[in-house]
């Protein structure tokens, strides 16, 4: 059976990080994704698909570097989108921000760190 | 050639620069790490190192394939014009977060030497793996 937190979070390069490193990691990786999920959205509401690609394309590196692997599934759902030049619905957006909101709890109750998202 | 050696990340992603730059220093590879956020940052600086002797040679680039302004790919065919005291025995490592048929083959026509491919995030154990078979003679 899959833990749940596991869709969330993968741990597996994290085990060696102190409590201080996953802070600041984790606190540089929450700045930026907020910034770019208003961003995509920005770009999502005048259709211009190019950004909608960068951003997300960004996104979803920095979330495979912090092993968030929700994160880097939703962000990489709307670069395929993107990429075919196809509208995105609602849903998309809300998808990486739900995760965003699943991370932030994972990140408290597993690791205990508390990241102002 | 010996440990530490200089290099340089091209990203712009701050999150990848910010943590592989803790990571090479922590594992004790470089305390030189020069970061650059995109392919024309990264060749104006290696241009700049052609006339500055002050300023030491990267020995190995990390570069990211999606940038703003100047790509990966762009990065590679500016950079066969380097002039061959800022760019000979430099090693570059291509870190994607997917790399396709067709991007190898794009790089194949605008770079002449051989690329090594890594997928993010970059670990420890990728590192370790670089130093042992590059820079540990």
């Amino acid at each position: 059976m899959i833990n749940p937190w596991r869709t969330i979070i993968d741990d597996s390069n994290l085990s060696t990080l102190t409590n201080d490193q996953l802070f600041r990691y984790f606190t540089l990786y929450f700045k930026n994704a907020k910034i770019l999920i208003q961003e995509i959205e920005s770009a999502v509401a005048i259709e211009d698909f190019e950004v909608i690609r960068q951003k997300s394309h960004k996104l979803k590196g920095s979330s495979m570097v912090v092993g968030a692997v929700g994160m880097r599934q939703a962000a990489q759902d709307i670069e395929d989108i993107a990429r075919n030049y196809k509208p995105l619905g609602p849903n998309l957006i809300e998808n990486l921000q739900n995760n965003l909101l699943d991370l932030q709890e994972i990140l408290s109750e597993k690791f205990k760190l508390s990241i102002l998202a | 050639m010996t440990l530490p050696i200089k290099i340089l990340l091209v990203d712009d992603d701050e999150v990848s620069n910010y943590i592989n730059s803790e990571l090479i220093e922590n594992i004790g590879i470089s305390s030189q790490v020069k970061v650059c956020e995109n392919g024309r940052e990264a060749i104006d600086y290696l241009t700049s190192l052609e006339t500055n002797e002050n300023q030491q040679i990267p020995q190995l680039i990390l570069l990211d394939l999606n940038m703003p302004e100047m790509n990966g790919f762009g990065f590679l065919e500016a950079y066969q014009d380097l002039p061959d005291n800022v760019s000979a025995d430099v090693i570059i490592i291509l870190l994607t977060t997917s790399i396709s048929e067709e991007d190898k083959e794009k790089i194949k026509k605008v770079h002449n030497s051989e690329i090594v491919f890594l997928e993010k995030p970059l670990t420890i154990s990728d590192l370790e793996r670089i130093k042992n078979q590059y820079f540990i003679s």
